[in-house]
């Protein structure tokens, strides 16, 4: 029997309803749980999925839980759910008797030297604590999404006169003086400074880096949106102006997909009078001419690279140098040999969305247009539910659309997982292209239930299955372990390679097909 | 005569053997009746240290349900219930200020009828001691400490209504009248006015720790009567 | 802020590294706890009982004279 109860005015963060709902779902009698705030789109959700809510006002700040179990069990189980809710069966006793603060107020008492806030509360409610945050002087870190222009431009102006940053709203990733903050790979610190508007654009630069022996002292985060003309790219600049001020910072990068107009400007300006050398990563930007001591890349593998040779040689490096290490890095990318091509569609599946960006630039001039629910351009925009996959397809598993009432995919890739399984049965696919994000805030076992999957499904190499082809962005320190990941899925057969840019560029060759995708859709 | 195996003494236990009644076995605890109606409590745990209490290797094994006199070695003061401290140290107010609303089983417009209306939270909520008694003991202690005045006024009209309640609140609320609280809280009180967050923080557990949610509903008590007695002080 | 002086206090925080009040995902506590980061983690709650009742407590403190 379908029950759904309301609880009014209660707060849970996402995360704890969604732990809290698998917990319910391993009872035996349990055949479904769901937990959702009351928005209006998880009312319709939970509608469709049979559960009665009666009509009237609801709250988001009202909590729905729905439970498919016999009638009887049905207030008991509530019940379980509300002590669960409480207190969380799977903390630690001791967690569970220490007092944690309620408030920023609270906390600050406690840790009066904190400096930082990093805010990943519902977005409805991010916007006034980042507020109160900066109003207490500390810089804000801001995860949150769903956070309004508005408020991103108000939180920006009042941390600029403050002297303070804030980074995001929808920032994941941050690194300040080696420490990662949100979602970050364990990478050796160095003479590099970045500004990032891209969060997994931030990671793979960082790797490619470390793969490099090249360290970064602090990659500040800027949200995607502080690029865009009505924001001006406050954060940007004044984190690049920070990091111009550190005297251990050698080279300035800025990263994030290309800038309004009058943003780049200020961006390059403020790169130009740091008075070190910079690279300016601006993804899938036409191709721009170096201009010493700012350097140009549109790929996030290539990026490092320039870094590399920019540490290496000085700023004043000519120019003619830094182009050959970037046709040494192109020149190196591994190319399939003709009879592994592939007849059949490339299909991405993506828990970073940089990542999934940087593949449909890489892919785009060697297959032709490639779909997406997170396109290059927006007429390629997947129509209707980003579930169903025309053409060549790439889906990021990490936009809204997705991640309603679940876990992000690089905590817990098991849609991905799910879909990509899918795809293996399609006959109309040739090529499968995936990330594997690895670091602090990722799934600790981020491939095995794929691996597990593909050794039932008697998947092979070379066999008349697509062919699988990864990248890992890791590096050996990370919980997960670098090679550790790598092994697993080498020995399932699956292709991996060293940076999302090579991998994206092997899968669109395997699956460009001579006669051309047109005449197949024909 | 039932003798009581003593380790150390509350500062108000008497020093002659006493009559007394039981009225409440639990595991580590038992709460007697004196001749005066007042709780005496054996204790077989330091933390449980309240007023007129004595803590004791076990407790009798003896399943007595009569009068019966308790003799007891001279032992040393282990607890004074009396709280007298300077004011708390302003840093932790952003930390008080959460508890008037922690999770106690009274609504917000409970707590605050209750503080309008102090006699309106005897007796109400759930609990072996009702989360309004709680509630009200922990809101009278921070009022007694900090404002006086203000307290005086609250228990005049408490102290005629408190047949609204059971017994074991009852003495509870009425050694809080008299300036005397439990150990768990005066550790608490006592870290207020201390500069160190590890012991506040762990004085804070342990009084959540304790009961269902009469630590809770003590705690924010605490609150409501620190909140006021800083607005009253033009904080 | 005396600018000549004082230190910036975004400035401030690259030098020293970061110190958080982490508010919201609990496992962004659990990470900088193991990277050795002083942080505190936040049970965040949001103003639906909170605000009202204080601010009434603090009316009512204040009348008591």
């Amino acid at each position: 029997m379908k029950n759904m109860h309301i609880v009014k005015g209660v707060y849970y963060d996402s995360v704890t309803l969604m732990l809290v709902a698998r917990e319910l779902k391993q009872i035996e009698d349990v055949r479904e749980a769901t937990l959702n705030i009351a928005t209006p789109a998880n009312i319709a959700i939970m509608r469709q999925a049979g559960f009665e809510i009666p009509e009237g006002a609801h709250s988001p700040d009202d909590l729905l839980v729905g439970l498919d179990c016999p009638a009887e069990r049905q207030q008991e189980l509530f019940q379980t759910a509300r002590t669960w809710l409480a207190s969380p069966p799977w903390k630690k006793e001791s967690e569970k008797t220490t007092y944690q603060p309620k408030s920023l107020d609270g906390a600050l008492s406690i840790l009066p030297e904190a400096n930082l806030a990093l805010v990943s509360i519902a977005g409805r409610y991010a916007a006034a604590e980042a507020t109160k945050a900066l109003e207490r002087g500390r810089n804000v870190m801001l995860y949150s999404d769903n956070v309004s222009l508005e408020d991103e431009i108000r939180l920006k102006q009042l941390a600029h006169s403050r002297g303070l940053i804030v980074m995001g709203p929808d920032c994941g990733t941050a690194v300040i003086n080696g420490k990662g903050l949100g979602f970050s790979n364990a990478c050796p610190t160095g003479p590099v400074g970045i500004v990032s508007a891209s969060g997994t654009g931030l990671q793979e630069v960082m790797v490619q880096l470390a793969r490099r022996g090249i360290g970064v002292k602090h990659g500040l985060g800027t949200g995607g949106r502080d690029v865009k003309t009505e924001v001006g790219g406050i954060s940007f600049v004044d984190g690049l102006n920070a990091l111009a001020r550190d005297p251990d910072i050698q080279v300035l990068v800025a990263i994030g997909k290309p800038p309004a107009a009058e943003v780049r400007a200020r961006i390059l300006a403020t790169m130009e009078q740091s008075g070190k050398a910079g690279v300016a990563c601006f993804m899938g930007d036409r191709n721009h001419p170096d201009a010493p001591p700012v350097f140009f890349a549109t790929q996030l593998e290539e990026c490092a690279q320039v870094v590399s040779v920019l540490l290496e040689k000085g700023k004043q490096v000519d120019k003619a140098t830094v182009k050959q290490a970037r046709q040494a890095l192109f020149g190196s990318y591994p190319v399939p040999p003709p009879h592994e091509r592939k007849d059949g569609y490339l299909k991405g599946l993506f828990t970073g969305g940089t990542l999934c960006y940087e593949a449909q630039f890489m892919a785009q001039p060697i297959v032709g247009p490639v779909w997406s629910n997170a396109p290059l351009h927006s007429e390629q925009k997947v129509q209707g539910n980003s579930l169903s996959m025309t053409g060549h397809c790439m889906v990021d598993y990490g936009e809204d659309e997705f991640t309603q009432g679940r876990l992000h995919p690089m905590i817990d890739p098991s849609l991905r997982t799910e879909r990509l399984l899918e795809q293996l049965k399609d006959p109309m696919v040739g090529v499968i292209l995936f990330d594997v994000v690895l670091g602090y805030g990722s799934a600790a076992q981020p491939v095995d239930e794929l691996v597990a999957a593909l050794q039932q499904a008697g998947y092979r190499e070379g066999s008349s299955f697509p062919t699988l082809v990864c990248s890992i962005c890791g590096t050996e320190e990370d919980p997960q372990v670098l090679s550790a990941q790598r092994t697993k899925l080498k020995q399932a057969g699956v292709k991996v390679f060293e940076s999302n840019a090579a991998a994206a560029l092997f899968a669109a060759l395997l699956a460009q097909s001579p006669q051309g995708k047109e005449e197949k859709n024909g | 005569m039932i003798e009581l195996s003593a380790r150390l003494r509350s500062a108000d236990w008497p020093e002659k053997p006493v009559r007394l009644q039981v009225r409440h076995r639990f595991s580590g605890v038992m709460n007697l009746v004196g001749p005066d109606e007042k709780r005496y409590t054996l204790l077989t745990r330091h933390i449980d240290f309240q007023p007129r209490s004595l803590l004791c290797a076990s407790l009798p094994a003896h399943d007595a349900t009569g009068e019966e006199q308790y003799s007891f070695p001279p032992v040393e003061v282990g607890f004074d219930p009396e709280l007298r401290l300077p004011f708390p140290n302003p840093r932790w107010k952003g930390m008080w200020t959460e508890w008037p609303t922690l999770e106690t089983g009274l609504s917000p417009e409970e707590v605050e009828k209750g503080v309008q209306l102090p006699e309106s939270l005897l007796g109400r909520g759930e609990g072996f001691t009702p989360a309004g008694d709680d509630l009200l003991s922990g809101m009278l202690t921070s009022l007694l400490w900090l404002d006086p005045v203000l307290a005086e006024r609250k228990f005049l009209r408490v102290e005629p209504m408190l047949h609204n309640t059971g017994w074991f609140s009852r003495q509870m609320l009425l050694d809080t009248m008299h300036g005397c609280t439990w150990k768990r809280g005066k550790d608490l009180c006592m870290a207020l006015c201390d500069t160190d967050a590890a012991r506040l923080l762990e004085s804070v557990a342990s009084i959540l720790q304790w009961g269902h949610r009469s630590g809770a509903a003590w705690l924010a008590g605490l609150g409501v009567g620190l909140c006021l007695a800083d607005a009253h002080n033009g904080g | 802020m005396d600018s000549k002086h004082a230190i910036n206090p975004l400035d401030a925080l690259l030098q020293k590294g970061p110190v958080v009040v982490n508010m919201g995902m609990e496992s962004f506590f659990h990470d900088l706890q193991a990277q050795e980061v002083p942080v505190v983690h936040v049970q965040w709650r949001p103003p639906l009982a909170t605000q009202g009742l204080l601010q009434k407590l603090q009316k009512i403190g204040g009348e008591s004279s």
